[in-house]
């Protein structure tokens, strides 16, 4: 039996074998730049210097990590990136579906892609521009905000919204689904696409109108593909696109603003904290292996075929 | 004819190989060097540096708010250039300790004469010195930052140049709402102001005697400056400013380029800086107001009257790094920059081509598009250590306003209890202090239980041993 397999993989390889050669730059990729820095992480375990360098800096153990649970930046920016992931997962991932079903709603086809590629292009903004243009427009000296602030409130003086802690996750949330959700809405319309049209017929003989056929057709033909999406955002919980914070934060908005991405950056490249910006990464990826573990077995009890793996 | 061509590429081919050889003999210097704006890669005083000294100077420039940044990555990558710079004492001590700096005692004796001439004592005598081995060279330093006042505002509106905090008050709301420019629009703010340029939000702290970023001493403990008691006055006097629109409203997220460009357009009437900006090297070029603004300098201080300025402390450094492969042209080159042909040169540029003198040691006049001091700068100049000879060319330079905003700064300097070393825990402490001010002056709420909550929140978090080492080491200091 192991000679009949071994003979048969042999003769697939002999194939198949362009196919294999092509996958090799892949394979490449991912062992250079996502296996290899992996090595890194043993900076987490030592009391990294950059002058003494990885091998001949001290083992420590533990010890990085116990500090960085007591600092209380890192407390910090736990509980913020927390809270902004959660906030953007109510609000980005239904966003995204929700677009996928209204656009599928959409009878002519050329509108249809005009909006589709309205609401995609955003995605290709840079966060950058993207504070350009927030500034352009909230900015309590220049913004026209101010303008139409003091038209309508001559007396009363212009709230600046870029640097009020209380407002700042909101304008994490608002511009990360304006920025993201057309395009994350792209493989749910490919699974839409995808839906065999019998069934919409079927429901409109049954009397089904376009909302009864987008509740019980529509969404339970892409479930699968919602919860492959899904699974896979909680793999990046404790990811909150640090460029986004990063170009939007300024010094009064730490407090609920501050993720752990920017912390590690501030520590990693500003302070020299390498074990202490590597030892959070870590901690960060553990945290989102387990999500993605814990998650998919969930999916799998209830539903096996939608699990991942 | 083929004869001919063969033996003119021939020719050709040699030339260049000489040249070649010429460019191989050059030894190569590279450094990390921090700008506030990059210049061209090549450029026309970088060319005539390499060409003065005979070396292959290479540096990496690169902004000021990235310095520590690429420094870093280049440490960790064990690719650190030959020049490097690096501030006070603990950095210094950490370079010593782990090998990174060459001393240069002996390079200095054999290559730096016109540094010895010129750095003199100090040169032996400062933080970057161990055992009476020299690791670094103080590069500028000694500067203060100072209260600039638009005198042409002030004799518009019929006032005096305010030296009180309630005067100060006074002529910021003149400034904001009595149209000083006389253009009959509401189009001027008293006060200059950005998060992203710290020194502008010190002035007020200052006039409460609270000088920004050193520690203080405090019921008998050092502690940091922002437990000064007259703090709380300084952010009330902020709070004033603020909520009476008497300063930039902007001021946490306006970009320092924006606030500087407003400067240079006549919006503000005082900006708080180092007057080699504010009325030397900006001066005329970049002010966009016709006719130019006239400026004075004034120090505001509180009702004990207890100083304005922060004392300036010679804490920045150059050193060759232990992994230089030419440490001799590295010091020959750092040798000829302090010289003052050198100097002349880094600074303005070369002389008929970039600047002329006025008359001889009367200020100079930058030449035709150089007068334009981004166009000056995109071509070297200011770039490669311009400051590295002390009383060099930026002392001989200055207006006759510049030399008093400096002559007035050093008899307004506050007290402060400035230690040397880093206290241990201070790499365990995330608080951060620019925050808590903005913060404050923003408030809405009960401020000063804000600030208790603030100052709670540092002694808890490491805060508390922080002062308790900070004692230690200023006794052990003095």
């Amino acid at each position: 039996m192991q000679g009949y397999l071994r003979q048969s993989r042999r003769r697939s390889i002999k194939k198949m074998w362009p196919y294999y050669l092509m996958t090799l730059p892949g394979i490449a990729y991912f062992l250079v730049f996502h296996y290899a820095p992996m090595f890194g992480l043993i900076i987490g375990f030592k009391d990294y210097s950059i002058y003494t360098g990885i091998f001949e800096s001290d083992w420590v153990g533990l010890a990085v990590f116990d500090r960085l649970f007591r600092l209380a930046g890192f407390k910090r920016a736990l509980r913020n990136t927390v809270i902004i992931s959660f906030y953007k997962l109510c609000t980005g991932f239904p966003a995204s579906i929700l677009i996928a079903l209204l656009l599928n709603e959409l009878r002519t086809r050329a509108y249809s892609k005009f909006v589709q590629t309205s609401l995609i292009i955003p995605h290709f903004v840079s966060w950058v521009v993207i504070y350009g243009l927030l500034y352009a427009l909230l900015s309590p000296n220049i913004g026209i905000m101010s303008v139409v602030y003091k038209a309508l409130a001559p007396e009363s003086a212009v709230p600046n919204l870029l640097a009020d802690k209380g407002v700042f996750r909101s304008l994490l949330v608002i511009t990360n689904v304006w920025r993201n959700a057309g395009f994350a809405s792209i493989m749910y319309t490919a699974a839409i696409a995808g839906i065999d049209p019998q069934l919409y017929e079927s429901a409109q003989l049954d009397g089904a109108g376009r909302f009864r056929q987008a509740i019980h057709v529509t969404l339970p033909c892409i479930r699968t593909t919602i919860i492959t999406m899904w699974i896979l955002r909680l793999g990046s919980i404790l990811s909150v696109d640090f460029e986004q914070v990063l170009a939007l934060q300024n010094p009064v908005v730490l407090e609920t603003g501050d993720i752990i991405d920017t912390f590690v950056y501030r520590m990693g490249l500003k302070e020299a904290e390498y074990s202490l910006s590597t030892a959070a990464g870590l901690f960060k990826s553990a945290i989102a292996v387990i999500f993605v573990v814990g998650t998919n077995a969930i999916v799998k009890r209830i539903d096996a075929d939608s699990a991942l793996m | 004819m083929k004869r001919l061509m063969t033996l003119l590429l021939a020719l050709v081919m040699l030339l260049g190989m000489t040249s070649f050889a010429e460019d191989e003999a050059r030894p190569v210097v590279t450094a990390l060097i921090a700008t506030s704006q990059l210049p061209a890669e090549t450029n026309t005083i970088l060319t005539e540096l390499c060409e003065r000294t005979g070396i292959d100077f290479r540096p990496t420039m690169v902004e000021n708010t990235s310095y520590s940044q690429k420094y870093n990555t280049l440490a960790a990558a064990g690719t650190l250039p030959d020049i490097v710079a690096f501030s006070g004492y603990s950095q210094a001590m950490e370079l010593i300790e782990h090998g990174v700096l060459l001393p240069l005692n002996d390079l200095l004796e054999e290559y730096g004469q016109e540094i010895i001439a010129n750095h003199g004592s100090l040169l032996y005598d400062n933080l970057a010195v161990v055992d009476g081995k020299v690791y670094g060279l103080i590069n500028g330093g000694g500067r203060y930052n100072m209260l600039m006042v638009r005198q042409d505002w002030l004799d518009a509106l019929g006032l005096d140049v305010p030296t009180t905090t309630d005067e100060f008050l006074e002529v910021l709301r003149a400034f904001t709402f009595d149209d000083p420019d006389g253009d009959g629009e509401a189009d001027t703010l008293g006060y200059a102001a950005t998060m992203q340029f710290m020194a502008t939000m010190t002035c007020v702290l200052s006039a409460y005697g609270v000088p920004y970023g050193r520690p203080v001493q405090a019921d008998g403990q050092v502690v940091p400056y922002f437990m000064h008691p007259n703090y709380l006055q300084a952010i009330e006097f902020f709070r004033t400013m603020y909520q009476e629109g008497l300063m930039e409203p902007d001021f946490i997220t306006i970009p320092n380029m924006s606030c500087l460009e407003k400067l240079w357009n006549g919006t503000y009437g005082f900006y708080y800086g180092d007057p080699i900006g504010t009325t030397n090297n900006w001066f005329p070029g970049r002010y966009t107001e016709d006719p130019k603004p006239v400026m004075t300098y004034t120090t505001i201080e509180n009702e004990e009257g207890v100083g304005c300025v922060v004392k300036p402390v010679y804490e920045n450094f150059i050193g060759i790094t232990s992994s230089c492969k030419n440490p001799e042209a590295a010091m020959q080159l750092l040798n000829y920059i302090t010289s003052v042909e050198g100097n002349q040169l880094t600074y303005a540029g070369i002389e008929g081509v970039h600047w002329a003198w006025k008359e001889e040691g009367s200020g100079i006049v930058y030449l035709d598009k150089y007068a334009d001091s981004t166009a000056h700068r995109d071509d070297g100049g200011y770039m490669y250590w311009p400051c590295l000879r002390m009383g060099g060319m930026e002392r001989q330079i200055l207006t006759p306003v510049t030399q008093y905003g400096y002559a007035l700064a050093e008899e307004h300097l506050l007290d402060d209890a400035y230690i040397f070393t880093r206290p241990e825990v201070d790499k365990d402490i995330t608080f951060d202090s620019d925050a808590m001010l903005a913060s404050l002056i923003v408030s809405e709420g009960d401020y000063e239980a804000e600030y208790k909550a603030f100052i709670d929140e540092y002694l808890t978090n490491g805060g508390s041993t922080w002062i308790e080492e900070a004692t230690e080491i200023y006794a052990a200091e003095n």
